[in-house]
């Protein structure tokens, strides 16, 4: 795929945020895109590969694409992968709707549907441990299109959250961390710090995603150019809104992610008492093993695991246990699962697999033909 | 008078010789006892195995299992009425997890304990389940979880504690007509009035027991042992032994109680409250607990005899009401739960003292008899059954 990014680097960004944001919450619609580009033609694809359907307020169900394809820290062997994720419908916050807003025609019921998605699913590996890369927010509005520009409210909203409630310490958070594009937050965390050989080798990274589906009902508003206005309105004085409603969003969002972050910090408990455990079950048996007098008995513990010496027993004594300790599966029903095979040890790669698209656009207009 | 005094207690005799030609060749006690003692190279391999084990596993890949056996299930117990309740050898077990939140623990805690073992019993040295606790208290968390531990090291072994070089604070007191030498070479002597002697940290290395005794009586409570000893009970009486656990024994206590047996082949009562816990204590001197099933050949008596408080003395002797307790419905419950014991089943006479008491709804500490006249216990109650072959 040749990247034309560099024909258009300001718009192409946007554009491949954009539809990959549609497509997210759109998972029912493929979208293929084609772009010429001098004698250069590109194709593109946005569809998903696991669809998941919630039933929210509005009548019309949500399809989600909770594809994943971050590649997992797998050692040697074949190992069940969940390919999706399970998406948790949230709370629904009534918001106010600014007085100056209502003036210019915006009338009616708003609220603000919370979905939120941890991803990769790690669901089937209970020991696993984990790390939160990113927590990003992605707002729609009632026809689930992204909002394209996304209000500052969401700059300054890290310093009003309690992350150590959260139980994210580690996830740094300022101004220029902030990611926006196309609707999009990103708040990015910096990797923990390593100390000493109880460093997880074999930690996923995750991240949150937590969808912001504005919801507005107003019996006035049936004919569709009405809806279409007052979308526009809606984006318009969505900074408004959500200032209006600073407290009620932080609060709201702050439950949302403590929910979301429950299990991740369960993990984080449970890999604590198994790390500790494992420490006192390595000490005992090489204590056993260094100080018996029983040659045989020595020799086949070398032998098992393929070491010369009581040191090197030591070593992968503890590594092998702190290996399927983290790699207990319990498989689930209810994950997509697939046979997965790693390629190198304790390896990762996380993150969003991004689509480039490039296209011929009409300055003029400000809409994209696609 | 001595020997006046001897005769009016033939019932004891004859009770004796019924027992000895009841009991096995008393050869049979001694080769069991041979056969439960694994050496402490057998001990060594025992655990080498359960590392190879462990090392094996995780060899393949696979997390650790160590099996415990469940010594909490009725489902691995069986009765026999010459050793009373053991553990079944298809018994089920308890699988600790190295990759289970819930098990890991645990797993930690028995490989940290067999580690200790495995020093102690290689250096031939030995160590109390205090010292153990004590040496690692944040890895435990309690004394109950050492001596748990232990425990169930103990059945997973199939060693006797003894033979794992850790040792048990003993609780329990004996006095009466009792001499013997200790392991240490310090010989003790029971015989003083003034104050017993507390029962042995080290039953197995007892040695040189030398007794005239008659008759053993343990008795369920510090108190009462306590009256005894205050009133002389042992110089009034023909030659006995007192001995008491003070509550649910200690496995010394039992230990004890199980040696004198198999030494001394005497009859051996127990006086208890008129009560199910007092009765359940009994049970276990009698039969032994679920939990020790496993060693229970050497911790039973089945030749224990119920001396009192009987639940019939007390409509018998016209004990005042005002000292009866009504029975609570926890009592009731694990009165029902008594009756239906495997053990119960052999011992038609105990079925209906405890029929009596479901009758009457009451129960009766020994101290109550002392409403009768304060010095009843010892002077009227404990020689008349003695002598006149008052147990069931």
């Amino acid at each position: 795929m040749k990247d034309m990014r560099h024909l258009f680097p300001e718009w192409s960004a946007h554009m491949e945020a954009f539809l990959r944001s549609f497509s997210l919450v759109n998972a029912e619609i493929n979208i293929h895109l084609t772009v010429k580009v001098d004698q250069h033609t590109v194709q593109y694809a946005f569809g998903a590969k696991v669809k998941k359907k919630l039933k929210l307020f509005s009548p019309v169900p949500l399809k989600l694409d909770v594809t994943c394809n971050t590649q997992p820290a797998i050692y040697g062997k074949e190992r069940c992968w969940c390919l999706g994720g399970h998406p948790v419908c949230g709370s629904r916050l009534h918001v106010s709707i600014p007085p100056h807003a209502m003036d210019q025609g915006l009338f009616g019921d708003l609220s603000i549907q919370f979905v939120t998605l941890l991803s990769p699913c790690v669901l089937q590996y209970p020991n696993l441990a984990t790390h939160i890369s990113n927590i990003q927010l992605m707002v729609f509005n009632p026809s689930r299109v992204p909002v394209l520009k996304v209000p500052r409210f969401f700059q300054t909203l890290p310093a009003f959250l309690d992350f150590e409630d959260l139980g994210v310490d580690t996830l740094h958070c300022s101004s220029k961390d902030v990611q926006q594009l196309c609707g999009t937050s990103t708040y990015t965390s910096e990797p923990p710090s390593c100390s000493g050989p109880q460093q997880e080798t074999s930690a996923v990274w995750q991240r949150v995603l937590v969808f912001l589906f504005l919801q507005l009902t107003d019996p006035f508003t049936s004919q569709l150019t009405d809806v279409m206005a007052t979308e526009v309105l809606i984006e318009r004085h969505l900074e408004d809104i959500l200032n209006n409603n600073r407290h009620a969003m932080t609060v709201a969002l702050q439950s949302e992610l403590r929910n979301t972050l429950k299990a991740h910090n369960c993990r984080k408990k449970i890999k604590e008492k198994l790390n500790s455990a494992a420490e006192v079950i390595l000490s005992s048996s090489i204590s056993i093993v260094s100080c018996s007098s029983n040659l045989d008995f020595r020799r086949d513990c070398l032998n098992r695991m393929k070491v010369r010496d009581t040191q090197e027993l030591s070593a992968a004594f503890g590594e092998s246990l702190r290996r399927v300790t983290s790699w207990k599966c319990v498989p689930r029903h209810s994950c997509y699962s697939a046979k997965v095979r790693g390629m190198f040890a304790y390896r990762h790669v996380s993150g969003l697999v991004l689509i480039c698209c490039h296209f011929h656009f009409s300055t003029d207009e400000r809409t994209f033909r696609v | 008078m001595e020997a006046h005094r001897l005769q009016d207690f033939t019932e004891i005799d004859k009770l004796r010789l019924q027992l000895l030609n009841n009991s096995k060749d008393a050869t049979s006690f001694h080769h069991l006892e041979a056969e439960v003692c694994p050496s402490s190279r057998d001990i060594l391999n025992r655990i080498e195995d359960i590392i190879l084990g462990i090392v094996t596993s995780l060899s393949q890949d696979e997390a650790p299992v160590l099996k415990l056996p469940n010594r909490s299930s009725w489902a691995n117990i069986s009765f026999d009425s010459t050793v009373g309740l053991q553990m079944n050898s298809g018994h089920s077990v308890t699988a600790l997890r190295s990759d289970s939140p819930s098990s890991v623990n645990k797993f930690a805690q028995v490989l940290k304990i067999l580690s200790v073992i495995y020093r102690l019993v290689q250096s031939n040295t030995y160590a109390t389940k205090r010292d153990i606790y004590y040496n690692n208290t944040q890895l435990f968390g309690s004394q109950a979880t050492v001596d748990s531990i232990v425990d169930d090291i103990s059945c997973m072994l199939r060693a006797p504690r003894r033979s794992l070089h850790v040792l048990a604070t003993s609780k329990g007191l004996i006095s009466g007509d009792l001499c013997y030498m200790e392991e240490d070479g310090m010989r003790i002597d029971c015989r003083s009035s003034s104050a017993a002697v507390p029962v042995s940290s080290n039953i197995a290395g007892i040695r040189n027991i030398v007794s005239s005794a008659k008759f053993i009586i343990i008795v369920e409570k510090d108190a009462t042992f306590q009256r005894l000893m205050d009133d002389d009970f042992c110089t009034k009486l023909p030659p006995c032994v007192i001995i008491t656990g003070k509550g649910v024994p200690d496995m010394n206590s039992r230990l004890m109680v199980r040696k004198l047996w198999d030494t001394l082949h005497v009859p051996i009562f127990a006086l208890v409250d008129s009560d199910p816990h007092g009765i359940e204590i009994m049970c276990i001197y009698k039969y032994g607990s679920m939990a020790m099933s496993f060693e229970a050949h050497s911790l039973t008596v089945p030749s224990v005899m119920w001396l009192g408080l009987l639940p019939s003395d007390l409509q018998r002797l016209q004990v005042p009401s005002d000292v009866l307790i009504p029975l609570t419905k926890n009592d009731e419950k694990k009165l029902s739960s008594l009756l239906q014991r495997p053990y119960l089943t052999d011992q038609p006479d105990w079925q209906k003292e405890m029929e009596v008491m479901q009758r009457t709804k009451v129960k009766a500490e020994i101290q109550s008899l002392a409403a009768i006249s304060p010095d009843f216990l010892t002077n009227i109650y404990l020689p008349n059954k003695l002598r006149y072959g008052g147990w069931v």
